[in-house]
């Protein structure tokens, strides 16, 4: 699916990048992603960064 | 060298997402952008998706890998341990490269258009399925 729409802010060469595999990003998209980082954010603290960060060595 | 700045670290699938035209990648990469960061592939995982992509594949993961604002991110000799537990929990060392480079980065994510794949990392907010 393409998405048409007023252009986001990024680069020129990003919105090259972009378009050169048919991506359209749009305000809207943008806001979707926002959400989705935040989310991310939201639900992934420190503690749980540093305990995976140990998985694998001496101290896990 | 640890790229602190890198937001985003896009595993095979989310690049081969991008080949096909992902919105939601492209979306995610623009935003990570807008907020003046940096996205990254693991060099492990973009030895992979060269491999197995045809000429026009590979020119687009060169306009993917060769952005200014994208870091290719090296597989560390001290980290092997760690690769090799994370390989066999997530079976494919190129899901453990980039599970292990989000992980290194402060504010780093994984975005995947596979997050069934990443098991009880799922679970977390370290994996951003598009």
């Amino acid at each position: 699916m393409r998405v048409m729409g007023q252009p986001a802010q990024h680069t020129d060469e990003t919105a090259r990048m972009l378009a050169a595999a048919g991506i359209a990003v749009t305000p809207e998209g943008k806001a979707r992603a926002r959400a989705r980082l935040d989310a991310a954010a939201e639900k992934f603290d420190d503690e749980q960064r540093v305990a995976l960060r140990r998985v694998g060595t001496a101290a896990a | 060298m640890r790229d602190t700045d890198v937001r985003l670290v896009l595993d095979e699938s989310a690049i081969a997402a991008y080949l096909f035209g992902s919105i939601g990648v492209g979306e995610t990469i623009a935003e990570v952008l807008d907020e003046g960061r940096r996205y990254g592939i693991s060099v492990a995982v973009l030895a992979q998706v060269v491999a197995a992509a045809d000429k026009v594949g590979r020119d687009l993961v060169r306009l993917l890998s060769g952005n200014a604002r994208c870091a290719v991110l090296d597989v560390l000799a001290g980290d092997t341990d760690r690769l090799a537990e994370w390989t066999r929990r997530l079976g494919s060392l190129g899901r453990a490269a980039s599970v292990v480079a989000a992980l290194d980065r402060s504010a780093g994510y994984l975005l995947t258009a596979e997050p069934d794949r990443y098991g009880e990392l799922n679970d977390t907010g370290l994996i951003i399925a598009v």
